[in-house]
């Protein structure tokens, strides 16, 4: 999985973290907490459901925290709690299936570009979370793990709990339907 | 509507897809636009992993609430540990008070 950079001085934070420390895990919590959140409403689609699975997924990942050996980076370890969070937070809560437009809220931080380009991208971007937003649970989570962030396919299946197999139809099909969302509102334009 | 053609050579990814096939993608215009929208799809979904969200006001607070109320995990892992200790103790006295009442109980049948 494609990871930020590991933050400066993180892993003094994480050895303190794992023998306890509390103030040092509100550390981890304040440089990281963006990331989950952001992580969390690509997969449930929901402002007020990602909170919450980031804050669930935080303090798992707190009473985890003695069995983290650091074979993966703490980013790494962190996201993968955090999906696992969220796909117990949408199997328990369907309601949240197929949540409308303005699940997407306010405007996200774009960084580094020019106020032309920003607002094309801005613009791009908005319409593909718009579009994300309207695929199924099961293809929205499968897409954003491999084309967002970039997971292996055994990676996916294994945190799904399904199949390689079902994993790549459901990255074709959830593709497939983003494009024809996509040409869909060109097409309404 | 779709030639069945383009469909056919759409719906292998470029690097398998037999040379007919390709050959058909280089001349047909249908088959290039459909291969451009799928390229900027993948491009602007990579590019979705830099737009950060900024987590709501008060989550860390939250968060940091919740571990409160949470038992601190050393302490859970050294209370495991004694009472894991304890419950050994006492199955052991257990074993060894069943074992006592039957080499009793074995002595006095042979005895009678």
């Amino acid at each position: 999985m494609a990871d930020p950079q590991v933050q400066p001085g993180e892993v003094p934070l994480v050895e303190r973290a794992r023998a306890g420390d509390r103030a040092a895990f509100a550390e981890l919590v304040r440089l990281h907490q963006d990331e989950v959140f952001t992580l969390a409403l690509r997969l449930v689609a929901d402002r007020e459901l990602a909170a919450d699975v980031t804050q669930d997924a935080l303090v798992r990942a707190w009473r985890a925290m003695p069995r983290f050996r650091g074979d993966a980076k703490f980013s790494t370890w962190l996201y993968r709690i955090t999906v696992n969070t969220a796909w117990t937070a949408l199997r328990r809560d369907r309601r949240h299936r197929n949540e409308p437009l303005d699940a997407l809220g306010e405007e996200p931080v774009s960084a580094g570009l020019g106020p032309e380009q920003a607002g094309i991208a801005a613009d791009a971007s908005v319409r593909l979370r718009a579009a994300l937003v309207e695929l199924s649970e099961p293809l929205r989570t499968v897409v954003v793990l491999k084309d967002v962030y970039d997971w292996s396919h055994p990676e996916i299946a294994t945190h799904l709990d399904i199949t390689v197999t079902a994993a790549k139809v459901r990255l074709h099909r959830g593709r497939k339907q983003l494009r024809e969302i996509l040409q869909h509102e060109v097409g309404d334009r | 509507m779709t030639p069945l053609v383009c469909l056919a050579a759409r719906r292998l990814p470029s690097t398998t897809r037999p040379a007919g096939a390709r050959r058909h993608v280089d001349v047909c215009l249908r088959c290039q636009v459909d291969a451009t929208r799928r390229r900027r799809l993948r491009r602007d979904l990579r590019s979705l992993r830099e737009v950060v969200e900024t987590a709501p006001p008060g989550l860390l607070s939250a968060v940091m609430a919740s571990l409160e109320a949470t038992p601190d995990v050393v302490t859970v892992r050294r209370r495991t540990g004694r009472r894991l200790a304890a419950g050994s103790a006492i199955v052991a006295a257990a074993v060894g008070a069943v074992g006592a009442v039957v080499v009793a109980a074995r002595r006095g049948h042979a005895v009678g």
